[in-house]
């Protein structure tokens, strides 16, 4: 190994500890495990739900199957429904009141039959003897978590977790040092300024990319066991687009702080710029990282029917362009950032007192 | 010594601004090897000079150099100097020795002989005993010596100290002061700022007095003192019969004034003269004493009662300077 890659790792191995130990960095543990602990009480409620489904399929005389509620429709008569599903696991009976037609007061005898297949419920209306309306309400579906963690992910996570927590790991790298006063342990070492900032960049990458990564994974193997499946779909597109969300927010905020002394400035101007891009000109939309980031997300929640506009515009893609446009064009957005950087850091003065 | 190490460390026009606020200004020096002193009060640009020569602030004007290296090409510049300031930069957890090492390891060295490097440190500083403890566990002059072990690790031949012996026992002291002086007399360079003027005259071969960001006097602390012409010299002598002394030494044209001492603590009054020429009196004194001018006369010490940093430094800037 050469003295160089030495220095790199010594770098490395110091910052990367102090990234996973921060004293200071405890909230951003816990704004990466949010929509975790959103989607464990999402999954307690489905559990109970499929637990109420297998009680009520115990509890009714017949064991049913789906195709068995085929045969009622409309107009079936309760007899008929008994005779062909049994009893139901539950029978409730109450009395609508309505205006007739001539404005007199017409009672109804509604009746609920509530049936199971072990996997659906059935919620049959019978009023005045005959069905209604029959209810299905099955189990979550692959296609409706993915939908599911498709909004938390991109409404939520990218935008305000990963933004947050990238804001907390990547100032820190320079400014953290600065407050308690440390950073003068690589400027009194013969290490070349540029190498200090690609070994800090590279560190709270890692931790970054462990922390937000980890935590996504966490999220979809968790729908994943809700459905019965191993995950969901999408899952090493969502992991890709977390790491390359840590590599652009990653180094604007190193950037940051390096120009800011308060984090909250460039956090709140980077917010508000991130959040304009779908109104921002073209070649402005192109310095933003969720510019790249929505192109890369693999579930279109824009095209969904009933999505509110506004909604929609913000976790839409601006434009169709292919995802290697779109990887390409964030690296080379945070190359140029880290670049610049590595100008500042090779100017940059350590005077403690002026902290 | 390499041949860029004859041009010394350089500051040439040097000044540096914060701001509005200025650090120093002006400054031209040129430090030799051996143990330079920079003094003054807090303020005065003692760790502005310093941080100027270790590239952790630019100069606003002027130009700096290290053995021929501009701060600016740390990779270089850190393979000969090394620099004990006033802050903690310790990972949490490490020992004594870990931070050693893991500062060895910027210095790109391989395993084996950081480890080498870290124990010969730790020896020097009187820690080897301590070098595997915590950090955190270390008292104050303990934390003092690992920040020296640090910047000495590497074998430097610039050593920049700022306030090396603040937190440190007299023994710690006296051995730190030892080591000082041998690193000196080895050629290294050694800049160390105090604003302990008493502790400078013992350390020291040269000065560099700075007041309200300049450089007010430089050079050996005695020869700055006789350049001070403005000031005639204080020379104390302790001996018998101090008033015929007195008497007998005044009517010398170098003499302007002579004043009975006190005894001191073993009892041996004494004569404090006012002078422009010390040797003058030295001379008159040996006359007096070989002529028997002054029967019974004991000469018990002489020596210059003001001609010491603390001294030297009130002179160069009144009350106000004094750091002492």
């Amino acid at each position: 190994m050469t003295p160089g890659a030495r220095q790199w790792l010594a770098v490395f191995r110091r910052e990367v500890r102090k990234a996973f130990l921060a004293r200071r960095g405890w909230w951003i543990y816990l704004l990466a495990l949010a929509p975790f602990l959103l989607f464990f009480a999402y999954s307690v409620q489905t559990h109970i739900e499929a637990g109420q489904r297998q009680a009520w399929a115990a509890e009714q005389s017949k064991h049913l199957a789906p195709s068995d509620f085929d045969g009622i429709h409309r107009g079936t008569s309760a007899a008929e429904l008994e005779a062909a599903l049994g009893q139901p696991a539950r029978k409730e009976r109450f009395v609508r009141r309505r205006r007739g037609s001539h404005d007199e007061i017409v009672f109804n005898d509604v009746y609920w039959y509530r049936y199971s297949d072990g996997s659906t419920l059935y919620d049959i209306s019978v009023v005045n003897g005959a069905v209604t309306r029959i209810q299905r309400r099955p189990g979550p579906s692959l296609g409706d978590v993915g939908v599911l963690f498709a909004n938390v992910f991109e409404f939520f996570y990218l935008r305000l977790a990963v933004f947050f927590g990238c804001l907390g790991i990547f100032m820190n790298l320079f400014r953290g040092e600065l407050l308690n006063k440390s950073l003068h342990f690589y400027f009194l070492a013969p290490v070349p300024r540029a190498r200090v900032l690609s070994a800090k960049f590279a560190a709270g990458l890692a931790a970054a990319v462990v922390v937000f990564g980890g935590s996504a994974w966490l999220q979809m193997f968790l729908l994943g066991r809700v459905v019965g499946a191993g995950g969901l779909e999408h899952t090493a597109a969502y992991l890709g687009v977390t790491a390359l969300a840590c590599v652009g927010y990653g180094a604007v905020f190193l950037a940051a702080g390096l120009l800011f002394r308060n984090p909250i400035v460039p956090a709140v101007a980077l917010l508000l710029w991130e959040s304009a891009v779908p109104f921002l000109p073209a070649l402005l939309k192109k310095i933003s990282v969720i510019y790249y980031l929505m192109q890369l997300c693999p579930v279109n929640l824009a095209a969904a029917p009933g999505t509110p506009a506004l909604y929609a515009l913000l976790v839409s893609a601006p434009d169709a362009i292919r995802p290697v446009t779109a990887i390409a064009g964030l690296l080379v957005l945070a190359a140029l950032v880290l670049w610049i950087s590595t100008r500042l850091v090779r100017r940059m003065e350590i005077d403690y007192t002026a902290e | 010594m390499t041949a860029a190490g004859e041009t010394g460390i350089v500051f040439r026009n040097v000044s540096k601004f914060y701001g509005e606020v200025l650090g120093v200004n002006r400054v031209n020096l040129t430090i030799p090897p051996g143990i330079t002193s920079l003094v003054g009060p807090n303020g005065s640009g003692k760790t502005t000079l310093m941080n100027l020569l270790a590239g952790l602030v630019r100069p606003s004007r002027g130009e700096v150099t290290v053995l021929g290296i501009p701060p600016e090409e740390p990779e270089r510049l850190f393979q000969v100097v090394g620099y004990c300031t006033q802050f903690d930069s310790y990972p949490p957890g490490a020992s004594g020795r870990e931070f050693l090492l893991a500062t060895l390891a910027l210095h790109g060295c391989e395993p084996a002989a950081a480890a080498r490097k870290a124990q010969a440190a730790l020896e020097r500083v009187k820690l080897a005993e301590a070098g595997d403890r915590k950090i955190a566990a270390y008292s104050k002059g303990m934390r003092q010596r690992i920040r020296l072990a640090q910047a000495l690790c590497h074998d430097p031949q610039v050593m920049i100290l700022d306030e090396p012996l603040n937190g440190l026992d007299p023994l710690a002291r006296a051995e730190t002061v030892a080591l000082f002086k041998q690193l000196g007399s080895a050629g290294a360079y050694l800049v160390i700022s105090s604003h302990v003027l008493h502790e400078v005259d013992a350390i020291s071969d040269q000065v560099i007095m700075l007041s309200n960001g300049y450089v007010v006097a430089e050079g050996q602390i005695h020869g700055v003192r006789a350049e001070m012409r403005e000031h005639p010299l204080q020379v104390r002598v302790r001996c018998s019969h101090p008033h015929a002394l007195a008497a007998a030494v005044i009517g010398h044209p170098q003499m302007l004034d002579a004043r009975v001492l006190e005894p001191d603590a073993w009892g041996s009054p004494g004569l404090q003269v006012t002078t422009r020429d010390a040797d003058a009196l030295y001379a008159e004194i040996n006359r007096l004493m070989a002529a028997n001018r002054v029967p019974g006369l004991d000469i018990v010490s002489i020596a210059p009662a003001d001609d010491d940093a603390g001294s030297v430094y009130q002179y160069l800037v009144g009350e106000a300077g004094g750091g002492a």
